[in-house]
């Protein structure tokens, strides 16, 4: 997992090794990045070239997404791409 | 450094409350907001935010709906009210400036709000103080 690259919610809690992460959405808190407010799992989350880990806020529980590198050229992963054609969720950028 | 006129007040999951402004909470110039220290604190401790509330230093207080099982609004305890699943708090400002040769030369805060927002699964609750007018509060609910 990169930055510079356009993710969803829930790829993000997966990376964080999040239990059931397609669960926690809509129920309790969940914040990635400092942004709260996500209650679905196809909100996008845009990471900035310069970040180099993510923290994810579940309910009371902090996890961490240490980022290998960051892409050279912006990047949209296919489930972020299957998100924006389907949902036109809510966008979040993420600048650090 | 902004000195707010409107700050938080917050109860959490272990009966404690905080005032934004106070102890801990205060705004010093080099560290994180007051509310992102809050959202540390509740990490650090495995609580969570019951009631999220604005206060005013002239004892005015503008309260969002409780989260936790004993809400001190008692048309709250009878109801059948959906609860919030998170709270959140920022601040709004727009302001006017003026450029000459690419430069700015001239900026001025015209608007100035305190905002809480109670999280539901599906919209938000937004609740606006204005920190120059405390008379000028608005709720929003936007869709998530």
């Amino acid at each position: 997992m990169k930055a510079n690259t356009k993710f969803t919610a829930l790829e993000l809690l997966t990376a964080a090794k999040v239990e059931k992460p397609e669960e926690k959405f809509g129920k309790g808190r969940v914040r990635i990045a400092g942004v709260a407010g996500i209650v679905k799992p196809n909100h996008l989350i845009t990471l900035g070239k310069d970040v180099k880990k993510v923290d994810v806020i579940v309910g009371v529980d902090k996890f961490e997404v240490v980022l290998e590198g960051s892409e050279e050229v912006f990047t949209v992963t296919e489930e972020a791409k299957k998100a924006l054609k389907v949902n036109k969720p809510e966008v979040t950028p993420v600048v650090k | 450094m902004q000195t707010h006129t409107v700050k938080f007040q917050v109860s959490l999951s272990n009966g404690e409350t905080f005032f934004e402004g106070k102890g801990q909470f205060k705004e010093v110039a080099g560290e994180k907001s007051p509310f992102q220290k809050l959202i540390d604190y509740l990490v650090d401790h495995k609580v969570e935010i019951t009631s999220l509330a604005l206060y005013t230093d002239e004892g005015r207080k503008f309260n969002l709906p409780h989260a936790g099982k004993n809400p001190k609004f008692s048309p709250q305890i009878k109801g059948d009210f959906i609860l919030p699943i998170d709270f959140n708090l920022f601040r709004y400002v727009e302001q006017d400036m003026k450029a000459t040769g690419g430069k700015v030369t001239d900026s001025k805060t015209v608007n100035l709000f305190t905002v809480a927002e109670a999280i539901y699964s599906d919209y938000k609750v937004q609740l606006w103080v204005d920190e120059n007018d405390h008379n000028n509060c608005r709720v929003l609910i936007l869709g998530s």
